[in-house]
């Protein structure tokens, strides 16, 4: 059965989505783009695999290229996400520094 | 007497939470700074690999088939190799880097998994649009997030 670029493409953005949870909307748009280039390298590995121009071994290693590439845009968008909660957290430490350095009466914050 | 010892036992008391939540005069990290060596030597490593790919698809459109013998860039992917182990060993040396450890990793398995392909023999162009598109794709996720590291740097 040949593969299908939507299908591919969803199932992707499907695990993508559940993995980074509620940071998944801030970072969507670049991931699926990124993801729909890996899902038509992937439709073009299986196209050669069908026509026979592509021996089994070359599209074996082919395939673990795109999946490792895959692997690499979720690791970027697992550290944007760290980032984002990173500046969050230090933005409310800023915001509430001065309530406590007025309280303790010291600049500790 | 009183007002001032209940306004120390306060301050104890806040200075108290402060110190277990660990939070007293520092910043939170989740993820390792920014490091201006391992951003450049990405770039580096994707450059030698643009390299490669480059001229395996330039030889393969003037016919030139035999230039793209393998042992024509064995040097090339020994010179890689000596490149990324020295980016791992930076990467190791910085705390929370762990991440784009994984990344350095990935694209190593990348690199070795190209050079298996380039022993078997490339001669047709549709096998080379894939892995360029991958490794595109692979090094352009590394540059995004040393960028936006760099951008908290600087904040």
């Amino acid at each position: 059965m040949a593969l299908n670029i939507n299908d591919i493409l969803n199932q992707m953005l499907q695990v993508a989505e559940k993995s980074l949870g509620a940071k998944w909307p801030a970072i969507s748009d670049i991931a699926t783009s990124e993801f729909k280039k890996l899902s038509q390298n992937i439709i073009d590995i299986e196209e050669m695999k069908s026509n026979g121009t592509i021996s089994e071994e070359k599209a074996k290693l082919q395939i673990e290229i795109q999946k490792n590439a895959i692997k690499t845009v979720l690791l970027t968008e697992k550290g944007l996400s760290l980032l984002a909660v990173e500046s969050a957290i230090n933005g409310a430490l800023g915001v509430i520094a001065n309530v406590v350095n007025t309280a303790i009466g010291w600049s500790i914050l | 007497m009183d007002i001032s010892l209940k306004r120390f036992n306060k301050r104890n008391l806040l200075l108290s939470i402060l110190f277990s939540l660990g939070i007293i005069g520092c910043k939170v990290t989740l993820i390792g700074a920014y490091d201006q060596t391992i951003e450049q030597n990405i770039q580096k490593l994707q450059k030698e690999v643009l390299t490669i790919i480059v001229k395996l698809e330039r030889n393969l459109d003037s016919k030139s088939l035999n230039d793209n013998d393998y042992n024509h860039f064995k040097s090339s992917y020994e010179n890689i190799a000596i490149d990324i182990e020295n980016l791992k060993i930076r990467c190791g040396s910085i705390a929370k880097y762990n991440l784009v450890l994984e990344q350095v990793n990935l694209v190593d398995t990348n690199i070795k998994n190209l050079e298996k392909l380039h022993k078997l023999g490339f001669d047709k162009m549709e096998e080379i649009a894939p892995i360029k598109s991958a490794f595109e794709t692979q090094f352009g996720a590394m540059i995004n997030l040393q960028e936006a590291l760099k951008r908290e740097k600087n904040k």
